[in-house]
């Protein structure tokens, strides 16, 4: 080939992008950092961790000539370990030898407790960074899903029994998280009504993929909800709030019964007062006992059951504390064992009271138990009277006289035993339970309207169409598009600040928490963003081509649309890794972020705070390792953005660069373009 | 016009209904106590139970969502029509403070400290984007750019105390609290006392604001710049002054306009972090410790009214943009 006839090479977008960014030296940089951040991130979990005691070591030793299996909490191989306290070392500054063990260098210095800086930052990078990708992770997926149902199935209207069912489903939920059983049953099962006429008409229409898919999605559904109560009767608590709702439940019917006192007035007043009274009072009597019984039974189980949760509890207690006391002797604080030594001393003597206690209530639940017994045989036996019906003035009178006694008693009764005792404290174990229901209700809630929406596009419009008599029920209603992007509508308007803080406060710290509520808060821009790119993506002659030759959809969305749209997100989720770490230091800073065995950076930085003039490297440190993490990980959402966008003509949702959101209304924008 | 704000009251007020119901719900099933936070040691198990009853808090949740709006809309009617012998009804659970009334004091002081913030990012973003836009890949552009990667990724509270440390610790300036606490000041001297006090703590709060809306700024900047009536304008002959700020800027900060209905809401807010920092006894702080000790109401009303606040200023922002843009039709 002549030199005149070069044939430039076929270049595909994907090395046109590598090699723009290639030429971006800060994005290089910022990858090279994320990568090293990353190893170091790995090597973690392999180098840092609770080194093994002397102890341990020869246990370890010991074990690998016998083939033991050892269940130790160490990592063998930790040449650093973030959990050692060495008091002899607080406050070294980088660079400097431990007075403990010499020899030993700390490269970045102690803190307050002795503990060494880099081994916390290092078990931290993996901590910092997971949160950073799985929170965005979260909230990608969430976004991607709904904005691209909303984009790309947002035309097809969603047909009446599936609203009704997501609706019922919705109202159902909440009352019945709100234990309003009697009236969540009504609405949950309408919902599971038209949950059947829906998988009847897939199945008829043919659409097993869907019928599948939506099968599978209530399946999981009923499937964790009973989950969920296995698990509530598995722990102690568990287990007692189950008997203590139980026994207040039963309880209250039978104070009511009490109340109305029914069957003894009813007997009496059917009855020949003259002839029977004597029996008709000795059977309201009979029945009153027989309350009595049932109640004071339900009390000893009550009371039975908490002791024993209690009990549990304290035992788990005593080798923790046990383990802790060891700890504080090695570390040779006399006067810190002498209090623990003291709390154990004390447990132990309530761990022997609550033993006592329990054997009592055993006793005690048994006695109730046969008298309640004896009970139920005598009132069978004896109320058995029937009589002639006059004689009004005398039973009226007789009526007034046995009523107001009943009165009496069952006020007391109601007074002393079911609110003094039943009321105080013992069942509040509800609220735990309540907002499990709750959580999972919203969870599962979410997956049902994803895959119902899904459903929509493909069998509901069938289903209307079909001639069927049962097609008369699929009426079109409101737009899938609308319907996705009012949820995201509200979801912006909450404010979030508020709602993290608040969902925060009713866990226990853990860090994993704050990532899963950063993501389950962050979705709504990707939301908007991928449903925009979708919409202006479809209406291009590539797709109307595709679609001309018959493509299914999944395959235009799969050959045509993820590719085309996957840049901006790819985008944004860089960047928001940089904001999810930065949210997580934030969160730790207030308080309400990290565990108490968790170190991450932002939990360091703000331990560090409080020695700021006198320890710089405890803030500095951390504070530079948050810095270029950001910074990197922003440096490379830029690059890549300039390289997918070399014209930086579409805007994408970061904050750097890129231009003003054209809409931030919530509403749909109706501002002409 | 008209019929459109009245579509936009009656959607936002369906949409604050579905919000009402959510954050109560939330709040209301979750787990905790406001009572169990009570330190009398004098207290009673039966006057806590007491209390309980009368405040309803162990009522069926729908008996609660009734009874606790119906009392926050009489309160807020008492405060909107200035009824002086009103009766407040909504209490906090745990300080038994009325909960409206301390709202809007909490309210007025943190207003000053964000207003100032506010002003400070708004101004100081214009000029820094628009520069950097005429002065693209040049020195000033550079450092700003720079600059805003920077103030970007620094995270927020270490910075701010930092300042604290320079300001209060080198400086020999005290900055933290709205006032100094515990000296008299007259005059000038308590003028400046406070001046101090509420502009380190905006200076600061602006830092992210300002890197953040500088970029946005710019990149509006250079795109109305590329297009063809600017080079007409150019073509014109007109000076490059009216090209910039006449034809250019204006076109170019319509989309911030949007933004301004963060504005709304984030006046009510304020700043949890600023505030927990700088000790301002604001209305972040107010409702970040009321969320730590489950007092139920408090939150719920802030949740509440943050989200109506929300959506008015969204509305105010949509019929701005309406009137700033005349191609703009709301329908």
């Amino acid at each position: 080939m002549s030199n005149g006839t070069q044939v430039r090479k076929p270049t595909s977008p994907l090395r046109d992008a590598l090699r723009l960014f290639m030429r971006n030296k800060p994005a290089v940089f910022a990858l090279v950092m994320i990568v090293l951040l990353a190893v170091a991130a790995a090597s973690g979990q392999m180098f840092v961790g609770k080194a093994p005691t002397e102890d341990q070591l020869k246990l370890i030793e010991k074990a690998e000539v016998t083939g033991d299996t050892l269940d130790l909490d160490v990592n063998p191989s930790a040449v650093a370990d973030h959990t050692r306290t060495e008091l002899k070392d607080t406050f070294l500054p980088p660079f400097s030898e431990s007075r403990a063990t010499p020899g030993k260098i700390y490269y970045l210095g102690t803190d307050d407790l002795g503990r060494d800086v880099l081994a916390r930052l290092w078990n931290g990078s993996s901590i910092s960074l997971t949160i950073g990708f799985l929170a965005v992770g979260i909230s990608v997926l969430l976004g991607i899903t709904l904005g691209g149902i909303a984009g790309f199935f947002g035309r097809s209207r969603v047909r009446l029994p599936l609203l009704a069912m997501l609706l019922a489903a919705a109202a159902g939920g909440i009352l019945w998280a709100a234990e309003l059983e009697a009236a969540a049953y009504p609405l949950l099962i309408v919902a599971g009504g038209c949950f059947v006429v829906q998988l009847v008409m897939a199945l008829m229409g043919k659409r097993f993929k869907s019928a599948i898919a939506f099968g599978v999605v209530m399946l999981l559904f009923v499937g964790v909800q009973f989950y969920n109560r296995g698990v509530e009767s598995g722990t102690p608590e568990g287990r007692t709030f189950q008997h203590a709702s139980l026994v207040a439940d039963q309880s209250y019917e039978l104070v009511r019964a009490i109340r109305d006192l029914g069957s003894a007035v009813k007997l009496i007043e059917d009855g020949d007062p003259a002839a029977i009274s004597d029996e008709a009072r000795r059977a309201a009597q009979l029945d009153i006992e027989h309350r009595q019984a049932a109640i004071d039974l339900l009390l000893a189980e009550n009371a039975l059951v908490v002791h024993e949760a209690q009990l549990e509890i304290v035992e788990r207690g005593i080798p923790e504390r046990e383990q802790r006391i060891e700890h504080l002797k090695s570390l040779s604080l006399p006067e810190d064992v002498k209090v623990e030594e003291d709390v154990l001393e004390g447990d132990k003597k309530r761990l022997e009271g609550l033993k006592a206690k329990t054997a009592e209530l055993q006793k005690a639940l048994e006695a109730a138990r046969a008298k309640h017994d004896e009970a139920v045989k005598l009132t069978a036996a004896e109320v058995k009277l029937q009589g002639s019906n006059d004689l009004m003035e005398r039973r009226a009178d007789l009526r007034n006289k046995v009523v107001s006694k009943f009165r009496a008693e069952r006020d007391n009764r109601f007074e002393t035993l079911v609110k003094g005792k039943l009321l105080n404290g013992e069942t509040r174990y509800g609220a735990y339970r309540l907002l499990r229901h709750f959580l999972t209700a919203v969870l599962l809630y979410l997956l049902l309207v994803v895959t119902s929406l899904l459903v929509a596009a493909d069998s509901q419009a069938a289903a209307g169409e079909s001639k069927n008599p049962l097609s008369k029920l699929f009426i079109p209603t409101i737009n899938v598009d609308d319907l996705v992007m009012r949820f995201t509508e509200i979801m912006l308007t909450i404010p979030v600040l508020f709602l993290i803080l608040m969902v925060l406060a009713l866990f226990e710290r853990d860090v994993y928490i704050v990532m899963a509520v950063i993501g389950l808060t962050s979705w709504m821009g990707t939301t908007r963003f991928v449903r925009a790119e979708i919409l202006s993506l479809r209406e291009q002659d590539f797709i109307q081509a595709a679609r001309a030759l018959g493509v299914s959809d999944f395959r235009i969305i799969w050959r045509h649309l993820v590719p085309n749209a996957i840049s901006p997100v790819l985008v944004s989720a860089t960047i928001g890794v940089a904001g999810a770490v930065l949210a997580e230091s934030t969160l730790s800073f207030l308080g309400i972020g990290a565990g108490p065995d968790q170190d991450t950076w932002g939990k360091i930085l703000s331990d560090g705070r409080l020695f700021l003039q006198d320890a710089t490297w405890l803030t500095w440190i951390p504070g530079i390792a948050i810095l270029i993490t950001v910074l990197s990980f922003n440096l490379l959402g830029e690059g890549l953005r300039e390289a997918f966008n070399p014209k930086a003509a579409r805007p994408v949702n970061c904050f750097i660069g890129g231009q003003a959101p054209r809409c931030l209304s919530p509403f749909r924008c109706r501002v002409a373009r | 016009m008209v019929s459109y704000i009245v579509r936009r009251l009656i959607q936002m007020g369906l949409t604050l209904v579905i919000i009402s119901v959510l954050s109560f719900l939330i709040v209301a099933l979750a787990p905790g106590d406001p009572f169990a936070s009570q330190l009398d040691p004098k207290a009673k198990p039966s006057d806590i139970e007491r209390q309980r009853d009368q405040m309803g808090y162990d009522d069926p949740v729908v008996q609660k969502y009734i009874k606790f709006y119906g009392q926050f809309f009489s309160d807020f009617g008492a405060i909107v029509s200035q009824d002086s012998a009103h009766e407040w009804r909504l209490r906090s659970a745990r300080t038994k403070e009325n909960v409206l009334p301390t709202m809007w004091t909490k309210m007025l002081i943190t207003l000053p400290l964000v207003i100032l913030t506010t002003i400070i990012t708004w101004t100081l973003s214009f000029p820094v984007g628009i520069g950097s836009a005429l002065r693209r890949g040049q020195v000033p552009d550079r450092v700003a750019t720079i600059l805003s990667y920077a103030l970007i990724s620094f995270p927020g509270f270490w910075l701010a105390i930092l300042v604290i440390k320079f300001v209060n610790g080198t400086m020999g300036i005290p900055v933290v609290s709205p006032y100094t606490l515990g000296v008299e000041l007259q005059g000038a001297r308590s003028f400046m006392d406070s001046t101090w006090h509420v502009a380190v703590p905006a200076v600061i709060g602006s830092f992210g604001g300002v890197a953040v809306l500088s970029r946005y700024v710019k990149g509006q900047m250079l795109e109305v710049m590329d297009q063809d009536y600017i080079r007409t304008a150019k073509a014109k002959g007109l000076d490059a002054d009216t090209v910039y700020y006449r034809h250019a800027l204006r076109n170019a900060s319509l989309p911030f306009i949007t933004m301004l209905a963060g504005l709304l809401p984030s006046l009510f807010g304020g700043s949890v972090v600023f505030e927990a920092i700088y000790a301002w006894p604001g209305l972040g702080r107010w409702v970040f410790e009321a969320v730590l000790a489950k007092d139920l109401f408090i939150v719920i009303t802030s949740l509440f009214v943050g989200s109506a606040l929300t959506l008015v200023g969204i509305l105010i922002s949509d019929i701005l943009y309406s009137v700033a843009d005349p191609r703009v039709k709301l329908a």
